[in-house]
């Protein structure tokens, strides 16, 4: 059915003629500037009690399902991360190409120890099909994260260059890595500030945005909880507090 | 689907004589619908009653202006690179789905829940036009191996004992191991991970979908939706109109209250939101993404103002988990993909009421389903509306027998006269001698008053009534006035 037709249904049913004034919604009306405003007052806020947070989310992200690991420095937390990938016998590693990795000599690290390591990135210079093959069998896959929410104990990650949507996905165990200025106070925030990512980037906001706050879980049979059904069967949070 | 909202009382007798069925619903109430009590316990009751009352708001307003935020949501689904398909019936929207795959040559199509594609048997119109259909929330597989339908809106196959899916998944998938609900868990894992990894097309619902950006949003726990979404390089939505939101920042508020009131999660382990296909450079996702919006019946719903509270449903199911009614009958004997008290409502309407009289009257009336809403839908209110149509319908459409009419009719006029009540209780008290026992009659063998002691237990009329206890033993006071000698209208 076309568009026009289904609307007009629409609006006989509501009883409203066409070319009806449209909605007065407060939070539509917000152009860039109160936006940006708005922003500006929530970073301040998380700045202000940034540690306060940090602790808050490593609670909350706890009784979600996370396993969490507070690293005092970029060094400890490849340290966690490498005795992971020892204890799980992984055998191969994929990670995004977030910046994070800039700042934490992982791959080195893994390397060392003889755990193959591959970028899910176009920019690593592996074809699309052989990538999609490396991460499916993958037994870690390591992303940065671009928001945490301590209100949930939820991470958040936006695709784009570099960052697949299926690292995080499809390997049996994901790692992901938090930063200081990434951990956020609330989803209210959390939408806040991807509505002002928006009208900076002339109303596109990126594909894919996903909110992981544990790991994949069911209680379809019984009633009965059981992780892991389909993605990563356990989840770890290293929050690299430096 | 085809609806069979007719046989009610017979599905419902089925589910109370079936032991399984019983012992699986008895577990509502102590897993969800504590866990939802437990969930909501974590924040302020301020902050829970603040944010029902904005969601309802949010849905008042969006409902009231759906013409215009379904063209802005359309809008910027296609800004985002999506393509919007509008479809007036369930028909319709399944030509549409069939459609894009048959355009794009699609062998495989992978499924995460949604309730919207029940409506529209999309399983059973792709599997018959030979594209393989494989739901992959573990739930929907089990009943989808079954060959039946959903038991629960959040949890499809929870009638089902951990025995029964062993014996269906050796059935179906081949040897298993072990049949442990981990174990049972683990075969599913593997055999839908193939799946995914071949899929030409994922299908998923939408709990919300924002006009503002156009995007759906799904909330998930298995991480289903998120392969659905992410692997197959052709993603379709499916949404009844209802579902859309103005703004982004609406969904702090939603997000707030499905997983608690669904599962009694603070937050469930997914919420994924699309917003259009892969961009050029991303390094994923899928090359094409469809939204189809789907009417079937809602416009009904929207132009009845009685009724139009219906569409402000979230599809939690915290009603099913507390409804004594549902709690005995599960979801099968309502007929329909929506079962429950809201089922009870909208499915009337979806349907036709003709179809599916009996499903008003499945309730007690009790008004736990409003208050564990996390919309605050009046659903019992909704359910009197029905009613009344029932029983001032058309006369071939109402449910009560010449018999019933006449009895009321009798009992309304018996119960207007003191005289008269007295009179008819003296006959009673006559008639009941030879059946009453102990204070109760356990059994009548007239039909149809029969039918009320197959189940249950009469109280007997008491030798005294309570106004002659009243008037020889208790009072203390003059007496009143007598009901038939005051004014008109002060009666009360």
């Amino acid at each position: 059915m076309k568009q026009e037709e289904f609307l007009k249904r629409v609006r006989d049913a509501l009883g409203r003629p066409e070319g009806a004034p449209p909605p007065d919604y407060l939070p539509l009306k917000l152009r860039r500037e109160d936006q940006r405003q708005r922003a500006v007052t929530i970073e301040a806020r998380a700045e202000a009690k940034r540690a306060q947070l940090i602790a808050r989310l490593a609670d909350v992200a706890a009784l979600q399902g996370w396993k969490v690991y507070r690293a005092p420095s970029a060094q400890e937390a490849v340290g966690y991360i490498l005795a992971l990938a020892i204890e799980k016998g992984a055998r191969s590693v994929v990670r995004s190409a977030h910046p994070v990795f800039l700042r934490l000599p992982l791959d080195a690290a893994l390397r060392g120890h003889g755990v193959r390591v591959s970028v899910d990135a176009a920019s690593s210079g592996a074809s699309r099909e052989q990538l999609r093959v490396t991460v499916a069998q993958a037994d870690l896959g390591v992303t940065g994260v671009d928001y945490a929410v301590a209100e949930t104990g939820s991470v958040v990650l936006a695709a784009r260059p570099g960052v697949s949507r299926r690292a995080p996905l499809l390997p049996p165990v994901h790692v992901a890595i938090v930063e200081p200025h990434q951990v956020y106070e609330s989803l209210d925030d959390l939408f806040a500030l991807r509505r002002m990512a928006l009208l900076e980037r002339e109303g596109d906001m990126g594909s894919y945005l996903s909110l992981i706050s544990g790991p994949s879980r069911t209680a379809d049979i019984e009633q009965t909880l059981v992780v892991g059904v389909h993605g990563p069967v356990e989840v770890r949070m290293v929050i690299v507090e430096t | 689907m085809q609806p069979h909202t007719q046989q009610f009382p017979k599905l419902a007798a089925q589910a109370l004589a079936n032991p399984q069925v019983q012992a699986a619903l008895a577990g509502l109430k102590t897993g969800f619908d504590q866990a939802r009590q437990h969930a909501i316990g974590e924040i302020t009751p301020e902050d829970w009653e603040h944010l029902r009352d904005r969601a309802r708001e949010i849905k008042r307003h969006t409902l009231e202006h759906l013409d215009s935020y379904l063209a802005l949501l359309a809008e910027n689904v296609r800004r985002n690179g999506g393509s919007v398909h509008f479809a007036k019936d369930a028909q319709e929207a399944t030509a549409t789905v069939l459609e894009i795959a048959h355009r794009n040559g699609v062998k495989l199509v992978v499924k995460g829940k949604s309730m919207v594609s029940e409506e529209m048997a999309l399983n059973r119109v792709l599997e018959s036009a030979g594209v393989e259909t494989v739901e992959t929330d573990l739930g929907e597989y089990i009943i989808q191996l079954a060959g039946e339908t959903p038991f629960h809106i959040v949890a499809p196959a929870i009638h089902k004992s951990k025995e029964e899916v062993a014996a269906l998944f050796q059935r179906k998938l081949g040897a298993l191991e072990r049949a442990d609900i981990p174990s049972l868990t683990r075969t599913a894992r593997e055999t839908l991970r193939q799946k995914f990894l071949q899929a030409d097309m994922g299908i998923s619902g939408v709990n919300f979908a924002v006009a503002e950006t156009g995007t759906v949003c799904i909330v998930t726990n298995e991480g289903n939706g998120r392969m659905s979404t992410s692997l197959p390089r052709i993603h379709v939505a499916v949404m009844g109109m209802e579902k859309v939101v103005p703004a982004l920042e609406d969904l702090g508020v939603f997000y707030r209250l499905l997983p608690r009131a669904a599962t009694g999660q603070r937050a469930t382990s997914y919420f994924t939101l699309v917003s259009g296909p892969r961009r050029a450079a991303d390094e994923d996702g899928p090359e094409q993404f469809h939204l189809v919006i789907l009417d079937n019946g809602r416009g009904r719903l929207l132009a009845d103002p009685d009724l139009r509270e219906a569409l402000y449903c979230i599809r939690c199911a915290a009603c099913l988990n507390i409804c004594p009614v549902y709690r005995k009958v599960g979801g099968h004997a309502y007929g329909w993909v929506y079962p429950g008290p809201i089922g009870a409502v909208v499915t009337p309407v979806m349907v036709g009421l003709p179809k599916a009289r009996d499903l008003p009257f499945a309730s007690t009336l009790c008004g736990a389903c409003r208050d564990v809403c996390p919309l605050k839908i009046d659903i019992p209110r909704m359910l009197l509306t029905l009613r009344h149509r029932v029983a001032e319908g058309p006369p071939a459409q109402r449910k009560a027998s010449w018999y019933e009419g006449l009895g009321f009719r009798l009992w309304g006029r018996v119960m207007a006269s003191e005289q008269a009540m007295a009179r008819a209780r003296r006959v009673a008290l006559f008639v009941q001698r030879p059946f009453a026992r102990g204070g109760h009659i356990r059994r009548l063998h007239l039909p149809p008053l029969s039918r009320w002691t197959r189940k249950r237990d009469l109280p007997a009329l008491p030798e005294r009534s309570f106004h002659e206890i009243w008037e020889k033993d208790l009072r203390t006071s003059p007496p009143v006035v007598p009901l038939s000698q005051r004014a008109r209208g002060t009666g009360e």
